[in-house]
């Protein structure tokens, strides 16, 4: 199963979130915590103080009666668990609890341990030592000091000596407080998960948006183009890097289509060129009988005229067979190029020249658009005049006899995956090929043409082109007119051909 | 010699070609005989002086080419023209490197086929076969000489010529083989619109005695500058000063590096001869 890009990230944000918010609010509620802790300790001690106080004048006064009631009313207070006052001994003399008082406590329990633990005990311990913490609940306890009218009393004797008279010991219910910071602890929990689902919400989201539809859109392409569909198009709407992404795609796609036909037609040509090699070698033989045969016959008949005549078309279609094989094994590039440094503009020319007269009584405006200071390029010029020758007559055929016919003739430099190449174009307003045709037009035997013409001048065409490393590539539009784009590549070798006469001359 | 003369040895696997040139030499009085293969054809002309050998350069087992190394062992090895269908540039001129008289690719016109074995016979006979040189061979020998003095050529066999200019431009021209042997020529015209020269291709046609045809196979290539106007109004220069009045054409050569090397260089004794005394 695929992991998702979205859902990878919003496990990694939700865990990063629940890290943080969980130590923040673990900070803010232990320190909470501790405030309430403080404030509670203060209102245990001050408690204590009061009590002490409230108490003071029936102890001086020596009645212990008022001192009960004084504690008892205490100690049904909601919040207070405990209360007790223990003498120097560590008897229980005054509590609520009536079955405690006479007790003795055990000195080395927790509250007394924080004074007992040493054989002298510590007379004046601080707040935070006095108070302990169980069971929800806060323990304080605070000594009762000797004063002077506490020795001084008529009522009995408390030895001036002495410091430390007893002690008050109180327990205050922590259960509320704990309830309280219970429900803090639930709400922000509630809060840091609803944050969380949030963030990852909006994470999806956006990633959902800027990744995952685009990505899709991508994915579901890549899968179209394997399957075989290279006309599969991604619609680009962003202008980020997946877009920029898709863009490349689409590119590619279309790249891969061209040059997938150019092979799929290259492979078709070389293997239709090597069936027609193969024939037109075994033709041969036969056609040498018919054309000495025949020819032999003409020369003996000269006195038939009708027989002559007869013979004399069979000579004449054995030669245009001959003619036919001839221009088979051209396409079939059964005649290896003969390659020259030579000028593409001068090719041109030469090939205008030859067809210039044909052009003439067609009465086709010729305009020639050619680059000056072109490279050189190796080339069979005698092959290349012909290409030319072929396109340019393949041109005024279109046109036909209609009025206004133009062809175009332009050579330029352009630059194909990093290298240099040269462009020759040879457009005509003619007739135009229908687009069902235009897969077929370099194919040997494929014409348009009811009359004259083999089929074979653009197979020719192609077989040059291809022996010279080039391409080509045909456009047409039906009654608009036909552009034929030949590009050869430009060897390293190659200079400007005019370039020499442009240095200037320095000692 | 007891041996008999047979003019023509053909090399041929195929009946129907096998057939048809036997024909037409026959027909023109030409005595032949027939071979299958390379083997049987070298048993054949050990038996026999033959004063051509018309081979095909496609043969079952050997490839006709080997012929040429057969026939060299012999005192006096006949004339080897070769016949094929594949005529690339390639087997052109590697035949005529290997000393072929000429090439002629197929399907051959008849006249074609006898115009190569008329002047190849003559040229046989000609260069002393039978042991009497012709008058016209010896006055076309001299015509050659006179205008070849000092003078250094490339030559594609001994087909055809060219001379590298002082100006860089190169003058073709038709050579032993070829120009002497002519005898009536009636018209000389150049093939493809006489716009470029290209090496083991053809240069010019030639039609000689009413009806024979020739073709003259370039031996360098190159845009053609001129074209000899003389030779146009009187084709008989040819045949009279090959080597001078009348050459063929000028060209620019457009790969000479590449094809120099392809055909053979002569410089003519006769030349350090005259500058010697």
């Amino acid at each position: 199963m695929r992991t998702r890009i979205s859902h990878q990230l919003i496990v990694v944000v939700a865990l990063t979130a629940a890290v943080i918010f969980g130590l923040f609010s673990h900070l803010l509620i232990t320190s909470h915590r501790r405030t309430i802790v403080t404030v509670m300790e203060g209102y245990a001690d001050e408690s204590a103080e009061t009590i002490q106080r409230s108490t003071r004048f029936a102890m001086l006064q020596n009645q212990p009666d008022e001192v009960r009631q004084i504690i008892d009313a205490i100690g049904r207070q909601e919040n207070i668990l405990g209360i007790r006052i223990l003498n120097k001994d560590g008897r229980v003399i005054y509590s609520p609890d009536e079955g405690s008082i006479g007790t003795m406590v055990d000195k080395q329990a927790e509250a007394c341990y924080v004074c007992h633990s040493t054989d002298a005990p510590l007379e004046r311990p601080d707040r935070t030592s006095r108070t302990r913490f169980f069971n929800n609940a806060l323990g304080i306890i605070k000594p009762i000091y000797n004063e002077p009218s506490c020795s001084e009393a008529a009522c009995h004797a408390h030895p001036p000596d002495q410091a430390v008279l007893g002690v008050l010991d109180i327990t205050l219910d922590l259960a509320g407080t704990e309830r309280h910071m219970a429900e803090e602890r639930g709400k922000a929990l509630l809060t840091i998960g609803g944050a969380i689902l949030s963030i990852s919400f909006l994470i999806w989201l956006i990633v959902y948006q800027l990744v995952g539809k685009p990505v899709g859109k991508l994915m579901k392409a890549t899968d179209a183009v394997a399957a075989g569909d290279l006309d599969y198009q991604i619609e680009v709407k962003r202008n980020d890097e997946l877009g920029k992404l898709q863009h490349s795609f689409n590119d590619m796609t279309r790249k891969i289509a061209e040059t997938e036909s150019q092979l799929y037609q290259s492979n078709k040509l070389a293997s239709v060129g090597q069936l027609a090699a193969g024939i037109a070698h075994e033709i041969n033989n036969p056609l040498t009988g018919i054309l000495t045969f025949s020819s032999l016959l003409l020369s003996q008949t000269d006195q038939d005229p009708a027989v002559h005549e007869d013979l004399e078309t069979i000579v004449r279609e054995t030669k245009r067979c001959r003619d036919i094989v001839k221009g088979l094994l051209d396409f079939s590039r059964q005649v290896p190029p003969r390659k020259t440094n030579s000028d593409i503009n001068s090719i041109v020319n030469q090939a205008l020249a030859i067809v210039d007269h044909e052009l003439d009584v067609a009465n086709i405006q010729v305009t020639r658009g050619l680059l000056e200071e072109l490279p050189t390029v190796r080339i069979d010029a005698n092959q290349m005049v012909q290409v030319l020758i072929n396109l340019l007559v393949n041109a005024a055929h279109a046109i036909g006899p209609k009025k206004g016919g133009e062809i175009f003739v332009g050579s330029d430099l352009t630059t194909i995956e990093g290298k240099p190449h040269i462009e020759i174009k040879v457009a005509d307003n003619g007739c135009g090929i229908p687009s069902q045709h235009l897969q077929k037009v370099f194919e040997p035997f494929f014409t348009t043409r009811d009359t004259g013409g083999t089929g074979l001048g653009l197979a020719v065409v192609w077989g040059i082109v291809n022996e010279h490393g080039g391409t080509i590539s045909v456009d047409s539009q039906p009654k608009r007119g036909t552009t034929f784009t030949i590009l050869l590549p430009v060897n390293e070798s190659s200079r400007p051909t005019n370039g020499i006469s442009h240095e200037p001359a320095t000692d | 010699m007891s041996q008999p003369q047979t003019d023509v040895l053909i090399v041929e696997d195929e009946p129907v070609v096998r057939m048809a040139a036997e024909r037409v030499l026959n027909w023109a009085g030409v005595t032949t005989d027939t071979a299958h293969d390379v083997d049987s054809a070298i048993a054949k002309i050990r038996a026999d002086a033959y004063k051509l050998v018309l081979c095909d350069l496609k043969l079952p087992g050997a490839s006709g080419f080997e012929l040429f190394d057969q026939a060299r062992a012999l005192v006096k090895p006949p004339e080897i023209v070769m016949v094929t269908g594949y005529a690339t540039l390639e087997n052109s001129l590697e035949s005529f490197q290997l000393g072929a008289f000429d090439f002629i690719p197929k399907p051959f016109d008849p006249r074609e086929l006898l115009g190569v074995v008329r002047r190849a016979i003559r040229f046989r006979i000609a260069s002393g076969a039978s042991g009497n040189l012709s008058p016209d061979f010896l006055a076309a020998e001299a015509a050659r000489h006179d205008a070849d003095v000092g003078v250094e050529t490339y030559q594609l066999g001994r087909h055809s010529w060219a001379r590298i200019d002082k100006d860089g431009m190169v003058t073709l021209g038709a050579a032993e083989t070829f120009a002497g042997m002519l005898r009536e020529i009636d018209t000389i015209e150049f093939s493809g619109g006489s716009e470029h020269s290209v090496q083991g291709k053809t240069l010019v046609r030639v039609s000689s005695n009413g009806g024979l045809v020739h073709r003259v196979w370039a031996p360098l290539s190159g845009r053609i500058l001129t074209t000899n106007k003389l030779i146009e109004a009187d084709p008989q220069v040819l045949d009279r000063d090959p080597f001078g009045a009348g050459w063929l054409a000028q060209i620019i050569p457009s790969d000479l590096e590449r094809e120099l090397p392809l055909i053979a260089h002569r410089s003519n004794p006769e030349g350090e001869r005259n500058s010697d005394s």
